[in-house]
């Protein structure tokens, strides 16, 4: 009884809102990195991920980083001596700062208050028992440097692991679905478009950070949504990247029936604060592409309303560098082109097309638009030279035979910058029945001059063969399915050594 | 070889370390992958160099061997660029048990340790099994279901990897039914052996495919050499295809009755009752 009247005092304590903070309270930057990490519950594995993040740390950032332990212990709870602990790790190390945190209890809380006490120009986050790889915070800085504000560890991409001992194979896998149910929830009632909004590895700049977290209010679990909000809402650039995590215990912090009731009341209230626009009102409306060809013939504006639907352009712009220069090569009417440049208004793109009737519709859509560029060209002779920030080949590639397939990869290399990033779409020819269909498609489509080529025939690879071969280059490769169910494309997000 | 001959000789002894890769209809390998198993597999084994001398025989085996030229291109570098590495020539089978034994009659070792190239795991296993084979352990076997094994798993193949562990508990019950085998998982594909009891296993044609690891286990137990289990830690990126799973459900139907009545006539060798496991 006892037990169950704490609980709901916990219960009511978590759906209490934080009163929002005045950002001039905030320490002025002085270091490289903070590395947030909170505490509770978690004293003896804190050590460990401590003496890690610190040798890490000093490696990259020798002198110019802290770490700020958060320990945040449930008030009159003997077991938990995150803070001595914390404060032994303090004494041992420079660059350990100690914040405790007592109220109001959660996470979220816990980590604003961590914040305000931090001085990086970057902020890092990650779980006290170190379920996380932090070899992730070398991507995570590579994509700070070139343009992006927020880097989040995503659990459900393709690329991502899960390190699991046996026995706890079955909890790892019904978290996970539990997982994907929730952010299938989320992403319906929220603009929020990444697939895994609750991973506690996260890399950000502090002037993300200034912003949302003050004007956060949610204490707990659920202070990640209102991140993401606040990065959208303000036009921050964002990117996902794949994470390891390592499961070594089932006990967490997280219980179901509890964050059950607060998932819905804080999803209630984040929601409500959204359509209010406390999160800002930045967003790029898809719909405004396609009304751009309005001047076009119908049979043009049917193909590209379906194409459009069928293809997550969204998704492969959000994989290009947020600033630079970027070609889409074998552009077509341009719906990439125009999601890459309206996405982002730092982005120099230039669409390339061999077909001339299809660059005159895609410049005509596109008149106003100072940042971004149509030509026809070939994809064999660059027209324009480089070095890009980000190079497109979307569903072009089997048009050309396996040399010249080799030939534009290898100038591809030669024209991006070092770390630049190349993305490839093709048709996985062992994806089943959706496969043969979207190769039928495809040979229909050539055949009957819908889709005007070169070179006679159609050249396919399988995944691992494209993997292969792109690495062998001097590309790291991570693939990824995108395409909607009726075809079976992957992408590839390839990055250039930054030799 | 005996196994106090073997035993005996823990500061000599030839490890052949038998690595078949599958071509098609297989899923297709990366050859990053192979490029990985064998690199661990050197570095290990060049640790052990003063007490043991190795051998590291890569068989490709499956039907359509010309198609998978990336595969065979990384197989032959691997052999150009070590010395203790040799390509052996594709087997032009799809059965994965033909090519071991294929492979294990060109081998020399006295401790013969089979890889599985489509679940691969870390070589750590086979290092720890070196020591048990040399007291007197005749078969040592990655046991997936121990509670120290791990799964590195990328996430996309979680759900399959989590269905095919059930599976894999059921299978291992039906096993259990039909024949005297105590372990939970008899199916790892990896493995290592004595030599005394690879040449009582494979001198009686053992299946040709996914029963071969079945059948070392019974012959071991017929003889009443001792095996032993170990934890491991698994790299997973590949599931198997529908028709890889049909084919290995013909096998399982086809082949456990056969291995039950084979088992019982003493085709495995004569049967020990005070080795018999003991059924709870």
């Amino acid at each position: 009884m006892k037990k169950r009247a704490s609980l709901s005092k916990t219960l009511y304590q978590q759906m209490q809102a934080m009163p929002p903070l005045d950002p001039s309270s905030i320490p002025e930057q002085s270091l490289a990195v903070s590395l947030l990490i909170p505490a509770k519950r978690s004293g003896h594995a804190l050590e460990n991920t401590v003496i890690e993040a610190h040798r890490f740390l000093s490696q990259r950032y020798p002198g110019d980083f802290e770490i700020v332990l958060i320990p945040n212990p449930d008030p009159g709870d003997p077991t938990d001596v995150s803070i001595e602990i914390s404060e032994a790790l303090a004494r041992r190390f420079a660059e350990v700062v100690v914040v405790p945190h007592t109220s109001p209890a959660g996470k979220g809380a816990a980590i604003r208050t961590g914040f305000f006490g931090s001085r990086g120009r970057w902020i890092f986050m990650t779980d006290a028992d170190l379920p996380y790889d932090l070899e992730f915070f070398d991507r995570a800085a590579n994509k700070l440097r070139s343009g992006y504000d927020f880097v989040t560890g995503n659990r459900r991409l393709p690329a991502s692991v899960f390190d699991v001992p046996m026995d706890m194979l079955s909890h790892a896998y019904k978290r996970h679905r539990l997982g994907i149910w929730f952010n299938r929830v989320v992403r319906f009632i929220l603009p929020i478009c990444t697939i895994d909004t609750q991973s506690g590895l996260k890399a950000f700049t502090r002037e993300l950070a200034v912003l949302a977290f003050s004007i956060q209010i949610c204490p707990g679990f659920f202070f990640d949504l209102e991140l993401f909000l606040a990065s959208y809402g303000h036009g921050f650039h964002h990117v996902d990247i794949p994470a390891t995590l390592y499961l070594n215990s089932q006990e967490s912090t997280v219980w179901i029936l509890r964050e059950s009731i607060l998932a819905v009341f804080w999803l209630s209230k984040i929601t409500c604060r959204q359509w209010r626009g406390v999160y800002g009102r930045h967003s790029v409306r898809k719909s405004k592409i396609l009304k751009r060809f309005r001047g076009s013939p119908i049979g043009t504006r049917l193909f590209l309303l379906f194409r459009w639907h069928l293809t997550p352009y969204d998704i492969m712009a959000s994989r290009m560098p947020p600033k630079g220069k970027v070609m889409d090569l074998g552009c077509g009417h341009g719906l990439l082109t125009l999601a890459i440049a309206l996405s982002n208004a730092d982005r120099q793109v230039l669409g390339v097309d061999h077909d001339a009737m299809r660059i005159e519709t895609a410049s005509r859509a596109v008149r106003e638009l100072t940042n971004i560029t149509f030509l026809k060209g070939s994809m064999l002779a660059y027209p324009e030279a480089g070095p890009f920030a980000g190079i497109a080949l979307i569903d072009c590639m089997h048009y050309f035979n396996p040399e010249s397939q080799e030939k534009i990869i290898r100038d591809a290399y030669k024209h991006l910058e070092p770390g630049g990033t190349l993305l490839i779409r093709e048709v996985d020819p062992k994806g089943g029945v959706i496969a043969s269909w979207n190769r039928l498609y495809e040979k229909i489509a050539t055949r009957i001059g819908f889709t005007r080529t070169d070179e006679k025939g159609l050249f396919f690879r399988t995944p691992i063969e494209w993997e292969y071969f792109i690495e062998k280059t001097g590309f790291k490769v991570a693939t990824e399915p995108c395409s909607s169910a009726l075809f079976s494309d992957i992408l590839f997000v390839c990055e250039r050594s930054r030799k | 070889m005996t196994q106090q001959q073997t035993a005996s000789t823990p500061t000599n002894i030839f490890i052949s370390f038998l690595l078949p890769f599958p071509l098609l209809p297989y899923p297709e390998l990366h050859p990053r992958f192979i490029r990985r198993i064998v690199e661990d597999s050197i570095v290990h084994l060049e640790k052990m160099k003063s007490s043991a001398t190795y051998e590291v025989l890569l068989i490709p085996y499956g039907e359509d061997v010309e198609k998978a030229s990336m595969l065979m291109e990384e197989a032959k570098r691997l052999a150009k660029e070590n010395n203790g590495v040799t390509l052996l020539p594709a087997h032009v089978s799809r059965l994965r048990g033909a090519a071991i034994l294929e492979a294990f009659s060109l081998s020399q070792g006295h401790l013969i340790l089979i890889g599985h190239s489509l679940q691969p795991c870390d070589f750590s296993f086979f290092v720890e099994a070196l020591p048990l084979l040399n007291s007197g352990v005749d078969l040592v076997r990655a046991n997936r279901r121990l509670p120290q094994t791990r799964f590195r798993i990328p996430v996309r193949l979680l759900p399959y990897v989590y269905r095919r562990h059930r599976l894999g508990l059921r299978f291992n019950r039906l096993v259990k039914r039909f024949l005297p085998i105590t372990t939970t998982d008899t199916h790892s594909g990896n493995l290592c052996v004595t030599r005394r009891l690879a040449v009582e296993a494979f001198a009686r044609r053992p299946a040709s495919d996914f029963l071969i690891d079945l059948e070392i286990s019974l012959t071991a137990i017929a003889h009443g050499y001792k095996d032993q289990d170990l934890p491991v830690k698994l790299h997973l990126d590949h599931e198997k295809n529908i028709r890889r799973m049909l084919i290995e459900t013909i096998d399982i139907m086809k082949g456990l009755p056969i291995m039950a009545y084979r088992y019982r006539s003493g085709y495995y060798g004569p049967v020990d009752e005070s080795a018999q496991p003991k059924k709870n």
